[in-house]
């Protein structure tokens, strides 16, 4: 008789179990108690943040109606979710785990197929509800339960989204094959989450008499065309704005675009993750080199090396790139007919060095697959510290040499500002994540790709005193001092403290 | 006419204490001569691993003297460090490197010279059977693999006192065989070799020396004879030896 395999709830259940473990972990939470203070107190603070926020979004339904302000937040939120689907989708196809387990246990495709989405569906809308759900509920405290629809609206587009994202993940598998597809999904959930602001600034920067007609468009749209609140494109908005049909409608096709997903894909899933574990062991090489073992050069090749071959490596930049340009066009702009093009793009650059070193250094860091190895050699591990660095440096100033020339050649001096501000935020960032380096191993990494986020804010706090440095330093302005001295003090209360470096020292 | 002073001991640790809350290690002394093959025995837990850390320069010690080839390993750390080699259980190797690269890395480390060092990676690479792999990623290797590169790592620089924790754990009789061979050939050129295992029959066949440890001490010293004194069980296998005394925590 055939054995009766695992249900899908016990399954899901399973996925679900892994999840919440990988979050404590993030959390730092030993137990499950712990956690949930955190998890509560997080949202309470959330929810504290999201009434001023709920009270503007009331006044504005109140102007534009509630359909127009919903089709706004689903133009921010469904990439979003596209973006967190396909990062969830690679991950599972190529994350090992208990997949291999999955895979040899006597389990319909389907059905393994249709847990891991589940899971990266829960885990979308996780993500994005964290932050949107405390406005939502607020807004519904502050004016009326309609809005609570924005929760069956969201699970459904989470839905939708997520079986777009692995058919999209499968299709490039197939078109691809398994060793381009993990770095072009990085790439393409890079730019998808990051469409928003790259057309909001495409918004900013298109001809006054355009911009007028586009508004003009939004708000008396013609019917029939796809700014029709009635048109088939706005079904999420109408479903969020609780219309009854509409509602049913959305959560019925994101059903249905789900189950479909997963009865179609199944196999091809199958497939995809065991030649995904194959690619593992199909063993890249490289070409005979000269052995060269001087030690600066050695220890910086490494570097460069872990870096070349990293998978997140084009991601990583592109993420750093696409955020940070806008800020030059922010400035240039509000700087007025007055402003220069080297002045307003000076601090963005800085930003960028300040970014793309901090990038790099994450990825090196996180590479250091043999961290208590190099401990045991007879080096000091300042010199390590500082050849990481230098191999950071390298292709940062490799990416800016141009555009800085290009500032140095426009304004000398402001192209000697920025040049010295960029070193300062690249090299302070740099040495903040290797002072403080995720303590996962690679192969947790992959499957979380998460950074501290509290490094990550220093981060931020670090590129933005620099870049600020560099614009008041560029105006003359003696105020510059003082985001150089926070970033400074910035740095300075992060630096390990005796405990993490004593293996090393003399007693 | 006076005596060649007779070279310092490979490793010396003496009183040495490090305690997790409780105590790991709780005043060990130990002795190993140069070209000794010295095997540290004990169940899980008794404090092998510590003691193997702190030797590698990874945990500082809550006290006692670590002295690695007349070098005071807490005073100068670098200098003790340039004559040690350690080999940890799980191998720690760069997954997207290849052997060879990985050894220019690790030569780099050690500050050795290109020339010399590429002919020696070359060799250890070929004995080692690796020599066709040697520009392919560790990703794609076996258990068995990545250990021979590991071990490959471990002996690049040419250390006088070499550790090795399980370093046997996933190679086949062939490769096992290779190991022993290789580290005998250490011990014989005067390096120090101290090896913890939970195969006690490699113990028994390769080890100058058996030293057990529990809780933290070393309960007991000596070639497989003295041991089998110890326990004062007749023709016993090291196994039987080992059960006994750990059972009783016999203090040599």
């Amino acid at each position: 008789m055939r054995p009766r395999s695992l249900t899908l709830a016990r399954l899901v259940r399973h996925d679900l179990a892994i999840s919440w473990r990988r979050l404590c972990g993030f959390l730092r939470a030993k137990t499950t108690t712990r956690a949930l203070i955190v998890l509560g107190l997080a949202s309470a603070v959330l929810h504290l943040a999201a009434w001023p926020l709920a009270l503007g979004l009331l006044a504005l339904e109140a102007r534009d109606g509630a359909v127009a302000l919903d089709g706004l937040g689903f133009v921010i939120v469904l990439p979003w979710l596209m973006s967190q689907g396909l990062t969830g989708a690679t991950r599972a196809l190529y994350s090992r785990g208990d997949l291999d387990l999955l895979l040899s246990a006597p389990l319909p495709p389907q059905k393994i197929l249709a847990s891991r989405a589940l899971a990266v569906g829960i885990e979308s809308f996780g993500a994005v509800g964290m932050f949107l759900l405390p406005v939502v509920n607020m807004a519904a405290l502050l004016g009326g339960a309609r809005w609570l629809a924005v929760y069956p609206a969201l699970a459904s587009a989470v839905l939708m989204a997520t079986g777009a994202s692995f058919a999209a993940t499968l299709g490039l598998f197939r078109l691809l094959g398994p060793k381009r597809t993990r770095a072009a999904t990085q790439v393409i959930a890079t730019l998808v989450g990051a469409w928003f602001v790259i057309c909001a600034q495409i918004f900013n920067f298109i001809p006054a008499d355009s911009q007028k007609a586009l508004r003009e468009a939004l708000a008396h749209p013609a019917p029939g065309s796809w700014l029709d609140p009635q048109g088939a494109l706005w079904l999420p908005a109408r479903a969020a704005a609780a219309e009854g049909r509409a509602l049913a409608l959305w959560v019925l096709l994101g059903c249905g675009a789900f189950v479909l997903a997963v009865r179609a894909l199944g196999p091809a899933f199958a497939r995809g993750a065991l030649i995904a574990a194959g690619e593992g062991r199909a063993r890249a090489t490289t070409r005979d080199a000269r052995f060269r073992c001087e030690r600066a050069g050695a220890l910086r090749r490494k570097e460069w090396r872990l870096l070349a071959r990293d998978p997140y490596l084009l991601s990583q930049i592109l993420l750093q790139s696409l955020y940070t340009l806008p800020v030059a066009l922010i400035i240039w702009k509000s700087l007025g007919p007055n402003g220069s093009v080297a002045l307003s793009v000076a601090p963005a650059l800085v930003a960028i060095a300040a970014q793309l070193s901090a990038a790099l250094a994450f990825l090196a860091g996180s590479s250091e697959d043999a961290g208590d190895f190099v401990a045991t050699a007879p080096v000091a591990p300042g010199e390590i510290l500082r050849r990481k660095i230098e191999a950071i440096a390298v292709p940062v100033a490799l990416l800016l040499a141009l555009p800085l020339a290009g500032v140095a050649f426009a304004a000398p001096r402001i192209g000697l500002v920025t040049f010295l501000c960029a070193a300062a935020g690249a090299a302070s960032t740099a040495t903040l994540n290797f002072w403080k380096p995720l303590e996962n191993r690679r192969g947790d990494l992959i499957k979380t790709h998460a950074q501290n986020k509290l490094v990550g804010l220093v981060e931020h706090g670090l590129s933005i005193c620099w870049a600020l440095a560099a614009l008041l330093l560029c105006l003359g302005s003696w105020m510059a001092l003082a985001p150089i001295a926070i970033a400074l003090a910035l740095l300075w209360a992060n630096k390990p403290r005796a405990r993490r470096v004593k293996a090393f020292a003399p007693a | 006419m006076t005596e060649p002073a007779s070279p310092p001991d490979a490793l010396r640790l003496r009183d040495l204490r490090k305690s997790f809350g409780k105590p790991a290690v709780d005043g060990l002394d130990l002795t190993i001569r140069p070209g000794e093959f010295y095997a540290l025995l004990g169940a899980n837990g008794a404090g092998k691993t510590t003691t193997l850390r702190m030797v590698a320069g990874l945990l500082q010690p809550d006290s006692g003297e670590v002295s690695i080839c007349g070098i005071d390993a807490r005073r100068n750390p670098l200098e003790a460090k340039a004559l040690t080699a350690w080999l940890p259980d799980e191998p720690l190797l760069y997954d997207k490197l290849a052997p060879l690269e990985y050894l220019e890395f690790v030569a780099g480390l050690w500050g050795m010279d290109s020339d010399e060092a590429g002919a020696r990676a070359e060799d250890l690479l070929r004995r080692l059977g690796l020599w066709e792999q040697r520009n392919q990623r560790c990703e794609g290797f076996s258990r068995g693999m990545r250990q021979k590169v590991a071990l490959a790592g471990a002996l690049i620089h040419e250390p006088r006192l070499l550790m090795l924790d399980e370093p046997l754990t996933g190679l086949d009789a062939g490769a096992a065989r290779l190991v022993k061979d290789m580290l005998a050939e250490q011990t014989r050129q005067g390096v120090a070799v101290v090896l913890t295992t939970h195969i006690l029959e490699v113990a028994e066949k390769l080890a100058d020396r058996i030293g057990i440890i529990a809780d933290g001490k070393l309960i007991a010293e000596g070639d497989l004879a003295q041991l089998r004194r110890l326990s004062a069980i007749a023709s016993a296998s090291l196994e039987d030896v080992f059960l006994d005394l750990t059972a009783r925590g016999v203090a040599a």
